[in-house]
C-alpha cells in the first residue's frame, strides 16, 4: 500500500474531448468521455467502483443515464458494483457515456467523474457488505466537444 | 553474507501512467540499469480473472532473456481482509492459485502483504487467524516450492511476522521487513495514517533491534525509498544500520528497490528512471565488498 493518503495518479487521466456519438443499434445519443486507469493499485474488477457520478458543467447527470463501457462491454452506472469477474487494468481506458439529457452545445465544458470506492483493496473480494469506508475521489477537466468521426 | 538488488515494477508504474510504459519496457529499463532482478507487481501479471498461461511464460521468458532473475510476484490480496469479506476457504484458493501463478513466473518468492484489524481484534486474535491460515497454506507452497514472503510495512507487523516465522521454522514462511515500518517522522514527509486507512493515528517506527532480528528469517526485503537528497542519501530511513545489519546478516538476502516518489502524495514531478538508478547507487554504496 503507499506511503501517502491520495489514490490517483491524476495527471492524463481524463480525455481531452468529449465526443458526442449514436449508438448504431439503438440509436440513442450520447456524450462519451475517456477515462485511464490510473489509481495506484491499478487492476480492479469493476466492482470495486461502488458510485461513479458524471457533473457537466456544475450540474449532476442522472445516475440512471451513465454507463460505464470497458472493452465494448457496458455496465450501468448503479449496478458496477456487483460485477467481480471483469477486470478495469492497469492504464487501460475504459470510455464513460452519459446522456446530458439536453443538447450540449459546441466548445469546451467543464467535466467532473467521480468515483467512490472501498477501501477494501483487493482484487479476488468485493466489499458486498459495504464493512469498509469509502474513499472519493475524482478526476475533472474542461473538455472540448466535437461530433464522432464518422469512420 | 551477500546481498543482490532486483527492482519492483512499482518503482517504475509512474512510467505507464506517463508515457504508456508496458511491463516489457520495465523489464527493458531495470536490465539497463544493472540490477540483478526484477519484482513484478499484480497490475503487470496477466492473471485476472484467469490467468492466461501464454502470456505468463512469455513473460517469464522475455525477463529471463534479459538476465533478470525473477524476484517476487506481489500480490494485493490481504489474509485478514479478504477473510472479513468472505471466508477462510475462498481466501486460500486465491493463494492457491497465486502460488501457482508465481511458479509459472519462476519466482523465488510470492509476497503477501499484510495489515492488522486492530479494530475489530486483538494483536492475539490476528495472530490467531494468520496462524491457522498459514498451517493450512504452508503445505501447498512447499510442494510447489514457493517461499511465501510477508510483507511487513505497518505498526506491529514486523513483529507479528517474526512471531509466526519462528513458531513454523520453515523456509516457506519468511518475513518481508519493508522499510517503511522504519521510516522516520521528519518534516518533509511527517508520519502519518496510509492510503488504506485515512483515519488512523500515526505509527511508531519499529525499532533497529527488531530489523536486526528479522534478519534471519528475510532473505528477501522491500527496500522502499521516497525521496532522496542532493547526496544520494535516503534521510527518512536507516539505511546505515540496516545494511550494516544486512552485510553482517548469517544469511543471503535479495533487496526489492520499492522507490514510491512518485505517488502524488510526494514527488509525482520527479523522474521515477532517474530515482530509481540513484536508489541502486546508494545501495550499492553500502553493500558489502
Amino acid at each position: 500500500m503507499p506511503a501517502g493518503t491520495s489514490y490517483t495518479f491524476k495527471d492524463g487521466m481524463l480525455s481531452e474531448k468529449m465526443v458526442k456519438c449514436t449508438d448504431a443499434q439503438t440509436k440513442e445519443t450520447y456524450y462519451r468521455i475517456g477515462i485511464k486507469n490510473q489509481f495506484l493499485h491499478a487492476v480492479h474488477p469493476i466492482g470495486w467502483i461502488k458510485k461513479l457520478e458524471i457533473e457537466l458543467d456544475g450540474e449532476a447527470v442522472d445516475e440512471k443515464n451513465i454507463y460505464f463501457v470497458l472493452r465494448g462491454q457496458w455496465f450501468a452506472a448503479s449496478k458496477m458494483y456487483t460485477i467481480s469477474e471483469v477486470f478495469w487494468n492497469l492504464s487501460e481506458e475504459a470510455q464513460v457515456y452519459f446522456d446530458a439529457g439536453k443538447e450540449v452545445s459546441g466548445g469546451k465544458h467543464h467535466v467532473k467523474c467521480t468515483f467512490t470506492m472501498s477501501m477494501l483493496e483487493d482484487t479476488q473480494v468485493l466489499d458486498l457488505k459495504c464493512q469498509w469506508p469509502f474513499r472519493v475521489e475524482f478526476v475533472d477537466g474542461c473538455l472540448e466537444v466535437c461530433e464522432e468521426d464518422a469512420k | 553474507m551477500k546481498s543482490t538488488i532486483g527492482v519492483s515494477s512499482w518503482s517504475l508504474q509512474q512510467l505507464s501512467f506517463t508515457q504508456g510504459a508496458t511491463i516489457e519496457d520495465i523489464i527493458c529499463m531495470v536490465a539497463d540499469m544493472g540490477a540483478e532482478g526484477i519484482d513484478i507487481c499484480e497490475e503487470y501479471i496477466p492473471c485476472h480473472p484467469q490467468p492466461d498461461l501464454v502470456k505468463l511464460r512469455e513473460l517469464r521468458r522475455f525477463a529471463e532473456s534479459k538476465h533478470l532473475e525473477l524476484g517476487a510476484t506481489w500480490f494485493c490480496t490481504e489474509i485478514g481482509n479478504a477473510i472479513k469479506a468472505s471466508d477462510e476457504a475462498h481466501v486460500l484458493e486465491v493463494y492457491k492459485k497465486n502460488i501457482i501463478i508465481a511458479a509459472e513466473m519462476g519466482s523465488k518468492f510470492i509476497c503477501i502483504p499484510m495489515l492488522l484489524n486492530t479494530r475489530d481484534k486483538t494483536y492475539e486474535q490476528n495472530k490467531e487467524e494468520l496462524i491457522h491460515y498459514f498451517e493450512q497454506l504452508l503445505p501447498f507452497a512447499e510442494k510447489y516450492n514457493m517461499p511465501i514472503s510477508h510483507e511487513c510495512a505497518r505498526e506491529r507487523t514486523p513483529e507479528l511476522s517474526l512471531e509466526m516465522a519462528k513458531y513454523f521454522n520453515s523456509k516457506y514462511y519468511t518475513v518481508c521487513p519493508d522499510l517503511e515500518a522504519w521510516r522516520f517522522d521528519t518534516p518533509d514527509l511527517p508520519l502519518g495514517p496510509h492510503c488504506e486507512d485515512p483515519s488512523a493515528g500515526k505509527p511508531t517506527p519499529a525499532s533497529m533491534d527488531l530489523f536486526r532480528e528479522c534478519m534471519p528469517y528475510s532473505p528477501y526485503i522491500h527496500f522502499k525509498l521516497l525521496s532522496l537528497d542532493e547526496n544520494g542519501e535516503e534521510p527518512h530511513f536507516p539505511i546505515p544500520e540496516m545494511m550494516d545489519a544486512i552485510n553482517q546478516s548469517a544469511i543471503d538476502h535479495y533487496l526489492c528497490v520499492e522507490y514510491e516518489g512518485w505517488i502524488p502524495d510526494i514527488h509525482p514531478e520527479r523522474d521515477s528512471l532517474e530515482e530509481t538508478k540513484r536508489c541502486i547507487s546508494m545501495i550499492r554504496r553500502y553493500q558489502k565488498g
